[in-house]
């Protein structure tokens, strides 16, 4: 009897702290409330959930990738443009008689070197990542562009299908992948050297180098991770669409970056997690829901996340320097 | 330490990649565009090269000046698209409103991207990279997505007059860049400009308004936006607010090619101005070659790395 009540007691004053502590909760708990109240209960149906995921899984796979190079103090700008050149490659080769194997193969490959490059490019040429990834989106864009003459492909054997369209259990493929990179993230970020890698270069890069760490293969395998990330989400949307797309919108990058702010990440590097990001692509996701069941006008959203960003790093920074 | 350091930068910047490469690569791939085509310097092709990239030049000689005060500017493109639909919009009822409107609306945009930039100390990619979609949906919602028709003819037409055989934005640049070359070199906010940017800490203890320098760097980001949505209306002859994608890392280009550096404080708008010539070259010389106009972002990309590249070994 007195066990249970001081259980209740100790529930009741951390809830709130709990909450104070992780405004994301707040953000996504206020959403649920107002998403099903807006929509009369519609919004917690199985399926409208299961769509939305389904939805965002490619930017939540993106997302995670991103989480890394943002935690090393970076940034990867060139991940929406190299999801349209994997894309490409990807429905190329399966069109051209190469089977399923091989494409997703290479289209897995062309986002490690691209992220490769970039890591590169930042690490031996001292390029800001901002830069060097702006200008890999530039190439990236032009090479997927290049392959077709900026035409999609159409005509995907039905095997490539499966990772857009299929279910196990019920659930969607797409939401399962997002889940899978999602796990492995959160695995090699806190439980392995090279995660504890990435908090040290991102948290302070002199002290991670005096300290023995091979500050440039931390860097590099970031933007490896970051470009493989944006290649599988390819592999996703390329299926869910059955057609290779030169033009992938473009604010699916911003969308990734701002999953991560939201998910508490910061700017200056070495503070975030993955877990904070796929809640951030969630809340993204959920509040995109929100403005259509509220029959918002689809040309202010874009905005609207842009908004999301700049009050969210806003709130981050304050709360860095009240800490 | 670190400012040893830029100032050693400064000193290099301005004595190497200034004076005399710049020249020679230009001039280089001026004698590379006539040795591929004898059509290069055919006066039909030399117009078609500043008409086709007069938006450009324009906005990279604002990435000048926002590169010089330490920071990027990635939602000019945005602006410049936003400025074609309120022209569009605006210039049937008036004209002189229509580009006081669009220019006010610019200037605006960059006053709230530097006030936000000093307030929020967040990353200025990160800022612009946010307000770059703020101000695409602003003018998504007022074209409703579609191209806006209404640019009076006599003012289509500008793009392509000229007098007395040159392009009349042509002499519009040689004046905008003038006056930048000005402002930078000869005004006391140009030179806090380049002080704010080499070293804010520096200029702060000097007594510089480091924020207000910031702010008025935006603002002159902005206006330069405005000028070239202006010019951009007259070129494409309607309001497009899903136009003038990806402009911003063309300008960023140029600048870069001219020598600016993404750490502040360095970058002379004359250079800039060789560097936005340089790419219009390359990308008219892959034109006259028949190359692929796909191809283009991709030597943009390139063009990039190897500027920063060449720089960055130079100096190390």
């Amino acid at each position: 009897m007195n066990n249970s009540s001081d259980v209740r007691e100790s529930i009741k004053s951390k809830v709130p702290s709990v909450l104070a502590t992780n405004p994301r909760l707040v953000m996504f708990l206020v959403l649920v409330v107002v998403s099903t109240v807006l929509s009369r209960g519609v919004f917690l149906s199985p399926s409208n959930i299961h769509n939305m995921l389904r939805q965002y899984s490619t930017i939540g796979i993106m997302a995670v990738g991103q989480t890394v190079v943002i935690l090393l103090a970076g940034v990867d700008l060139s991940q929406g443009s190299m999801m349209a050149l994997v894309s490409m490659v990807v429905a190329y080769l399966n069109v051209n008689g190469f089977g399923i194997v091989l494409p997703l193969v290479v289209g897995l490959l062309v986002g490690a070197l691209g992220g490769l490059f970039s890591g590169t490019i930042i690490t031996k040429g001292k390029v800001p990542p901002f830069i060097a990834t702006l200008a890999m989106a530039s190439i990236c864009r032009g090479l997927a562009t290049l392959i077709t003459q900026s035409r999609p492909i159409y005509g995907l054997s039905k095997e490539l299908l499966v990772f857009g369209r299929d279910t196990i259990g019920g659930i969607g493929i797409q939401v399962i992948i997002w889940a899978s990179v999602g796990l492995l993230g959160i695995f090699m970020i806190t439980r392995t050297v090279y995660g504890r890698g990435v908090y040290a270069v991102g948290g302070n890069e002199k002290s991670a180098h005096l300290s023995g760490i091979n500050v440039q293969k931390v860097k590099l395998l970031g933007y490896a991770f970051s470009g493989i990330c944006a290649a599988i989400a390819a592999i996703v949307i390329t299926s869910r669409m059955d057609m290779g797309g030169p033009y992938v919108n473009a604010n699916d990058n911003v969308q990734s970056i701002a999953s991560v702010v939201i998910g508490g990440t910061s700017f200056a590097g070495g503070r975030g997690s993955v877990s904070g990001t796929i809640l951030g692509t969630v809340i993204i996701a959920m509040i995109n829901n929100l403005m259509n069941l509220m029959l918002i006008n689809p040309y202010i959203q874009q905005g609207i996340i842009g908004a999301i960003i700049v009050v969210t790093v806003t709130l981050n920074q304050r709360k860095a320097r009240t800490e | 330490m670190f400012q040893n350091r830029t100032q050693i930068k400064n000193k290099v910047g301005s004595n190497f990649s200034g004076n005399i490469v710049l020249p020679l690569v230009f001039i280089a791939v001026m004698l590379i565009g006539a040795l591929i085509s004898p059509l290069f310097f055919s006066v039909q092709n030399l117009r078609n090269i500043i008409i086709g990239s007069a938006t450009f030049g324009i906005l990279a000689s604002g990435m000048t000046v926002i590169l010089i005060a330490g920071e990027i500017d990635l939602s000019v493109g945005s602006q410049v698209a936003l400025t074609s639909v309120v022209m569009a919009t605006l210039a049937p009822r008036s004209l002189t409103l229509a580009i006081f409107v669009s220019v006010l609306v610019t200037v605006s945009i960059g006053i709230v991207n530097g006030v936000l930039l000093t307030k929020t100390k967040m990353p200025s990619f990160v800022l612009t990279l946010s307000t770059m979609g703020i101000v695409r949906s602003i003018a998504l919602v007022i074209g409703d997505g579609q191209p806006v028709y209404g640019v009076p003819r006599s003012y289509a037409s500008l793009a392509n007059a000229s007098v007395g055989g040159i392009p009349l934005v042509a002499l519009a640049l040689v004046v905008i860049y003038l006056l930048t070359w000005f402002f930078l070199k000869y005004t006391t906010l140009g030179r806090s400009i380049y002080s704010v940017g080499s070293n804010a800490e520096a200029a702060r203890l000097t007594g510089i308004n480091v924020n207000r320098i910031k702010v008025a760097a935006y603002a002159i980001s902005g206006f330069m936006a405005g000028l070239a949505g202006l010019y951009y209306t007259s070129y494409v002859t309607l309001g497009l607010p899903d136009g003038a994608v990806d402009y911003e890392t063309e300008a960023i280009t140029a600048a870069i090619i001219g020598g600016a550096s993404f750490f502040g404080g360095e970058g002379q708008v004359t250079n800039t101005l060789l560097g936005f010539l340089i790419v219009a070259i390359v990308k008219n010389i892959l034109n006259l070659m028949g190359v692929s106009p796909f191809v283009q972002p991709v030597a943009i990309g390139l063009l990039i790395i190897v500027a920063v590249g060449v720089r960055t070994m130079r100096k190390s």
